[in-house]
């Protein structure tokens, strides 16, 4: 081992330094500034234990996103994906029930994401303007499906899974939980998720080294649709309902936001799980103090808009001051 | 016009990249009307000097003198304002526009102040093509034109500046004979116009057929100016390749087997390789020698699974293989690694050990593939890291922060330990110290002797001279000459890569 | 295949107009009447309008997702400053604003770096937002009757007025394409961005005014609607954008960027439109407008992309995010 010692200079320093405790920052500070603000009707044990249990929603679909943009890819579809993958599984679960419900959401979604990498490694579509057209396909299949009847969600098991309570905890939080270790463990500790770096880097490196750089893809788009359905899941039972019209409205702006935010390089290549954790937390701390705070929700609209342009320009920043090639 | 009539003169210009002199202590001069030739190696400084002539560099000393007064080439866009003007190798026209549109841009003529003047715009760009003698309708979109009518278009680009020098990079590399007989031909009237150009090629019989002068780089270096008329291509082959030898290569190994490892036979690749046949041994160094539009490149790849071949077969351990994508390549043992070790290499964003062992991870793992054993993985790194002595801070280290030196071991560390029985290296050490070099010559002797046979290119001949067992020379796509180690040295490659089969197989 | 893909290029959307023609002309006897077919193309005029300004955008290697939501902003603004202002004041100003809001899009694309994409949907999350501020949620009623003149009156009696704007707009976008400097150099900066920064062009400059002229059309189709249905809606059109896009990639305007085509987008808008009209006649819902669209785009984007890979040469045009 050489001494090769590695001097950042000041502006990578404050770089790096925004990477790593930037996110941690900015949710302290957000939930900070509404404790002192709104006292005890934001800062309550309940309260925390809600918005964290929200969090799961943009927070679950976020991993699969999270991959996609890794592998320099994008998928807008994931708001009708969850709507389609919502009915279909609600409706099977009024005749099957839940058990059977939950797994025809997740599979339904998963489905639908091959579905969509199917498209973009085959037909060499690009992978943004695809899955738009998919946004569409995806909701009027919902639409016509349910005739515009929202679905609504009954059966015990499925209505724990988004309102029941295990430890003192809600249960979603376990199932974020888990599917971020499963995630973990998969970029980590996986091939896969080295192949996925790989291929999001430098996919001409990847497909040298004897990756098959397509099947990647297919996999990462399938993989959103699983984590798709599992928010599908989560959502449908607490809202008690798919609806085909309402449901994921907006949500792939919340999960791409919550993406970027939390590190992930839109141009592919490092991508940070936890940031993705955290920006998901963020984005629901933020909400829901300014819901507590009667802000009104249609600043709050223009406000998560902002947002987005802001986490990209930061990240710019951020990658600027590395002095990284982008 | 000074007495002299000289358009341009470069003095003392200096160049330095990273780790790297590009350019050092050049003198140059241009005279007006002159067809001054520019030759050297790959590596001897002349697209960095092009680069700094178009302004898309600076030089780091010395300065630029033209009509008699300093010039400050600063950005592309001043270079256009002196005049001079620079046919690159992938040239810079718009394939969505015409042709007149092309040669006009940014300039177009106007009705009023935003309407395009059709009718001038045509008729303009129909004289200025007309006055080259070239037939192409101004009204022709780029994106429907040949290569060689291209690069007409864009030397009638640079004309409608009013250029007084036009340089151009290799202009004859992907034309026909007839092609090449017209761009002569407009040279001379170019010349004719008292036009400036600097024409750089490999191909030294077209140096001696158009210039007046020649000028010889080597490593960064101005060696000499010559009068064409004065000097014949002999003098500038060994001016090319001077008497310095390089002694920091290794020693020279032991024989090789007799065995055939691999056979390649009736070996097409669309427009770059035509009816090859070449034979690889056992722990044999094989080199591969040529200029661009060799082909070299493509047959290369094509081994590694990286490109389509028109016909032909390949054999490998006297099993007939097909070899379609590099997972074919690399169950049957063949190992690749890039000269572009930026853009095909290096997973940038990736750890120095990730990136050493993405080949084999699969293998590298408990249950089933599902699990990697970091211990394992660390094992294997550092072994390779021993044997092949890559210098690191740390194994998680990003692995652009390596010098390229290190950079390059980790690349083909990269194949070397997914057990690869032939590898083939794309110039080896290009971009790399020299120290960094001597090692990575070691490594390959001692692969050689381990029985690892090895095809390598490079544009360094002195590198193949020394290293290889034996060096095969591509011209156009053919088997242009064959080397033993005895026979072999700088000037008979040198010639052979430009076409002179004066030197044959012995 | 090259063959098939050239022929397309050029009149692949009339044979498809002429094929639809043919078919709703025996299918349905209502089709075969003047009014029927001026109402055909009136409403394709909505969509074909923004196109001609999303052509530009593509032209030039991006495009615009906040179109709808520009929509929605002129029709808040005329309606809140119709009362104070009368109707050219309010007008203008709802222009302007959206020109405004292009040359946003533009410096952030531009002097910021920020993709199109996120751009334009962050864009269009704010204008949402921002016009249901101006409201405060509702949809404000325009009270003065006349106002409807501008969108619902008939020229000579018979010809709805958007169907003139359409073709004023047309001509007007189509000398600039193709016949002025700036509109050369919108496609010379979408063919080859590189070649034409060495030329000298300025590409910030040239970007933005493109993503201004995508909003002014945005804005005059939301002045159109506004003033036909009386009504200022914040949330107006949702899901257009979709439907604006389509038309301009199945007119022939290719994503690669470089080759407007304005012709094929007046004609692609007019086909949406007839698909909508033989959706009609099946008496589905409108959920299966919205399906035959997606499915639309879809094959639209497979042509594209076939042209992408046989008639391009060696250099590829990666369409990043």
């Amino acid at each position: 081992m050489d001494d090769i010692k590695i001097v950042l200079t000041p502006k990578q320093k404050a770089g790096s330094w925004l990477g790593s405790f930037g996110l941690i920052a900015i949710l302290l500070i957000i939930f900070g500034f509404f404790s002192l603000t709104l006292r005890g009707t934001y800062f309550n044990w309940g309260n925390i234990k809600n918005m964290v249990s929200f969090s799961s929603y943009v927070g679950i679909g976020a991993i699969g996103m999270t991959f996609c943009i890794m592998t320099g890819n994008f998928d807008i579809s994931i708001g009708s994906m969850l709507a389609l993958a919502g009915v279909l599984g609600a409706s099977a679960a009024l005749k099957l029930g839940g058990i059977v419900g939950v797994i025809v959401t997740i599979v339904v979604a998963a489905l639908l994401g091959l579905l969509n990498g199917l498209f973009v490694t085959k037909l060499k579509i690009p992978a943004f303007i695809t899955t738009l057209g998919m946004l569409f396909i995806f909701r009027a299949l919902a639409y016509i499906y349910t005739n515009n009847n929202p679905q609504y969600i009954t059966d015990r098991f499925w209505i724990f899974l988004g309102n029941g309570s295990f430890l003192g905890l809600p249960f979603p939080i376990f199932i974020m939980g888990l599917c971020y270790l499963i995630a973990f463990f998969m970029l980590r500790k996986a091939p896969f998720g080295r192949y996925i770096l790989a291929v999001g880097t430098n996919s001409r490196a990847a497909s040298l080294s004897g990756i098959n750089v397509e099947n990647v893809k297919i996999l990462v788009f399938t993989l959103i649709g699983v984590f798709v359905g599992v928010s599908a899941v989560l959502n449908g039972s607490m809202l008690g309902a798919a609806n085909p019209g309402m449901m994921g409205d907006g949500y792939e702006f919340q999960v791409i936001t919550a993406v970027v935010l939390g590190g992930t390089a839109l141009a592919g290549g490092s991508g940070s799980l936890g940031g993705t954790l955290l920006a998901a937390l963020i984005v629901v701390f933020l909400k829901t103090g300014m819901s507590n705070a009667q802000v009104n929700s249609y600043w709050q609209q223009v406000a998560t808009g902002v947002v987005l342009i802001v986490a990209v320009s930061l990240n710019k920043l951020k990658f600027w001051l590395l002095g990284q090639a982008q | 016009m000074d007495e002299n009539n000289i358009f341009i003169e470069l003095k003392n210009i200096k160049k330095i990249f990273p780790g790297v002199v590009a350019l050092e202590d050049v003198d140059f001069d241009v005279k007006y009307g002159e067809v001054h030739a520019l030759v050297g190696e790959n590596g001897a400084g002349k697209s960095t000097l092009i680069k700094i002539l178009g302004g898309a560099y600076q030089p780091d000393g010395g300065e630029i003198i033209i009509e008699g007064k300093t010039a400050n080439i600063s950005a592309t866009s001043m270079a256009q304002q002196y005049k001079i003007a620079v046919i690159y190798q992938e040239f810079n026209l718009v394939p969505d526009l015409s042709v007149a549109e092309n040669i006009f841009i940014g300039r177009e003529p106007k009705v009023g102040k935003t309407f395009v003047n059709w009718k001038k715009i045509n008729n303009d760009a129909s004289e200025i093509l007309k006055k080259l003698d070239i037939e192409i309708n101004p009204k022709k979109f780029i994106s429907d034109l040949s290569v060689a009518e291209k690069q007409m278009i864009e030397i009638a680009k640079s004309l409608s500046m009013d250029a007084k020098l036009i340089i151009m990079d290799e202009p004859t590399a992907t034309l026909t004979e007839k092609e090449v007989i017209k761009l002569f031909s407009i040279i001379e009237e170019l010349r004719k116009k008292g036009v400036s150009i600097i024409y750089i090629s490999h191909r030294l019989d077209e140096a001696f057929k158009l210039s007046d002068r020649i000028t010889v780089l080597r490593d960064g270096k101005k060696i000499e100016t010559k009068i064409t008329s004065e000097t014949n291509q002999n003098e500038i082959v060994s001016l090319m390749v001077g008497k310095v030898v390089k002694d920091y290569f290794s020693e020279k190994k032991q024989k090789t087997s007799d065995e055939v490892i691999m056979e390649v036979k009736n070996y097409n690749i669309a427009d770059s390789i035509y009816d090859m046949n070449f034979q690889l041994h056992r722990g044999e160094i094989l080199g591969f020698a040529g200029v661009l539009g060799s082909g070299i490149h493509h047959l290369l790849r094509s081994l590694y699974g990286g490109e389509q071949i028109a016909s032909g077969e390949i054999y490998f351990e006297n099993q007939k293989v097909s070899i379609k994508k590099p997972s074919d390549a690399i169950k049957l043992g063949i190992g690749y690694v890039t000269e572009d070790r930026k853009g095909e290499g290096l997973l940038y964003d990736m750890s120095v050990l990730q990136n050493l062992s993405i080949i084999i991870i699969k293998t590298l793992t408990a249950f089933k593939g599902l699990f990697i054993r970091q211990k394992k993985e660390l094992d294997v790194f550092n072994a390779m890291a021993k044997e092949l002595d890559i210098k690191y801070a740390s194994v998680n280290q990003r692995i652009i922060y390596l010098s390229g030196g290190n950079q390059q071991k980790v690349i083909m560390g990269r194949t070397l330990v997914s057990d690869c029985k032939v590898l083939i290296l794309l110039e080896p050490t290009r971009g790399i110290d020299v120290g960094a070099k001597a090692e990575i010559h070691k490594i390959m002797t001692a692969l050689a002797e381990k029985g690892i046979s090895i095809i390598m290119t490079s544009s360094e001949l002195p590198e193949l001279v020394n290293l290889t067992d034996r060096c095969i020379v591509l011209y156009k796509g053919k088997l242009a000459a064959e080397f033993n180690r005895e026979n072999m040295d700088e000037e008979k490659l040198v010639a052979a890569e430009i076409g002179k089969h004066i030197y044959s197989n012995n | 295949m090259v063959k098939f893909l050239k022929l397309y290029e050029k009149i692949g959307i009339f044979i498809l107009i002429v094929a639809a023609s043919i078919f709703l002309a025996i299918v349905s006897p209502n089709f075969r009447n003047m009014d029927t077919i001026l109402s055909i193309i009136m409403q394709g005029s909505y969509g074909a309008i923004i196109a001609f300004g999303m052509t530009f955008a593509i032209t030039s290697g991006g495009f615009d997702l906040s179109v709808e939501a520009v929509m929605g902003l002129t029709s808040v603004i005329i309606a809140m400053l119709i009362p104070s202002l009368g109707f050219a004041g309010s007008i203008i100003i709802a222009v302007l604003a959206s020109c405004f809001v292009g040359f946003l899009n533009g410096i952030l694309i531009t002097k910021v770096g920020i993709s199109p994409l996120i751009t334009t949907l962050s864009m269009q999350v704010i204008l949402r937002g921002a016009s249901l501020i101006i409201t405060n949620g509702r949809q404000v009623v325009i009270s003065q009757k006349s106002f409807m003149s501008i969108g619902a009156s008939k020229a000579f009696g018979f010809l709805p007025m958007p169907i003139i704007y359409m073709a004023v707009l047309f001509a007007i976008f189509y000398i600039i394409l193709n016949q002025t400097t700036f509109g050369r150099h919108v496609a010379a900066s979408g063919s080859n961005e590189q070649a034409a920064k060495m030329s000298g062009l300025n590409i910030s400059l040239i970007k933005t005014v493109v993503y201004i002229l995508v909003a002014f059309s945005a804005s005059i189709v939301g002045v159109i609607r506004t003033s036909q249905t009386l009504i200022g809606i914040p949330t107006m059109a949702p899901g257009f954008t979709l439907n604006v896009l389509t038309i301009a990639i199945l007119g022939g305007t290719s994503l690669a960027g470089g080759r407007g085509n304005l012709i094929g987008t007046l004609f692609a808008g007019i086909f949406i439109s007839m698909i909508y009209y033989g959706l009609n006649l099946l008496n589905v819902q409108i959920f299966y407008q919205m399906l035959a669209v997606g499915i639309t785009l879809l094959f639209a984007l497979f042509i594209d992309g076939l042209r992408m890979k046989y008639l391009e040469t060696a250099k590829i045009k990666g369409i990043r995010v």
